[in-house]
């Protein structure tokens, strides 16, 4: 019998949920990332109502309804518009850290496009620099086919 | 460019973690280091109701007490309930589906309180309530203090 309660050590549990789920990337994502993957394009979609370019693309635009189905290839080159630089790691992060994501308008575009910045001294990044993008080699069809955004 | 429809229809597959920690605290920790340290299983007792609570709490709930001796439970025990899973089911803890067949049991410790845990024996034909089982521990270093310390119960003949 244990008369007295006392806790030799403290005992902290460790567990955690993993949800591994998949969904469709629809009709204007795919189109996007078989064209990254096999071309190491970055295409939008342009508002044919208000010229508005979206990138990723969509099918909708968000600001004036319009139907989406002009195709536009980007350079893959473009303005930071914002940045943060995380420290605190967890699973969710492709990379470890420390390590900075940025909001990246490529020229052409109206929209942000988030994304891992890379090849940077991370005290070194401000808004407005240029940057460009690092293509993998191995590109599966996702995101990540795009390695980092690199300062020019 | 052109407006053809996508080449392909491509699937993102990717999963999403979510770790966390939480302390066991005074009761729930002593009851995991006596499992982990010394391969016993304690409940304790209300002094008003004399009901066993199993892992050991600080309070009944019942009374609004403070829980009293607590008594060990001992290895062996005896089958009150089980049911055999034989459908595959994601396990959250590693984003896979558990290996299947398994079988859950509720085990009635001579000690007096109930534990649920899994039982060895997957084939429920030659399973029936009544039958004796006890504890099989993992070995000390695979220990961690955890419920599954007790890796399942396994049927034995007495």
């Amino acid at each position: 019998m244990v008369d007295e309660v006392t806790v030799r050590e403290p005992i902290i549990v460790h567990q955690g949920f993993i949800v591994s789920y998949e969904y469709a990337a629809g009709e204007a994502g795919s189109r996007f990332y078989v064209e990254l993957r096999d071309k190491g394009n970055i295409l939008g979609t342009r508002c044919p109502q208000c010229s508005k370019v979206y990138v990723p693309p969509r099918t909708t635009c968000g600001a004036c309804f319009g139907k989406l189905d002009e195709w536009v290839k980007l350079k893959a080159e473009g303005t930071l518009m914002t940045y943060t630089v995380v420290h605190y790691s967890l699973p969710v992060h492709p990379v470890g850290t420390p390590f900075a994501y940025g909001i990246i308008r490529l020229d052409g575009a109206d929209t942000g496009l988030t994304h891992l910045l890379g090849e940077v001294d991370l005290e070194s990044i401000r808004i407005g620099m240029r940057v460009k993008a690092v293509f993998k080699e191995d590109r599966q069809g996702n995101i990540l086919d795009i390695k980092y955004f690199k300062p020019l | 460019m052109s407006k053809e429809m996508a080449p392909e229809h491509i699937t993102i597959r990717t999963q999403m973690r979510i770790p966390y920690a939480y302390s066991a605290g005074l009761y729930v920790g002593r009851f995991l280091q006596e499992l982990r340290d010394n391969e016993k299983i304690y409940a304790n007792k209300c002094p008003k109701c004399g009901r066993l609570l199993l892992p050991p709490r600080i309070m009944c709930g019942r009374c609004s007490v403070r829980m009293g001796e607590w008594i060990e439970q001992g290895h062996k025990g005896t089958l009150v309930s089980f049911g055999v899973t034989i459908e595959p089911q994601v396990d959250v803890t590693t984003g896979e589906n558990k290996k299947v067949p398994f079988t859950t049991a509720g085990i009635q410790l001579d000690g007096g309180a109930a534990i649920l845990h899994l039982l060895e024996e997957t084939d429920a034909s030659k399973l029936r309530l009544g039958m004796r089982v006890e504890a099989v521990f993992k070995p000390r270093e695979e220990r961690q203090g955890l419920i599954t310390d007790i890796l399942h119960f396994k049927v034995v003949e007495e």
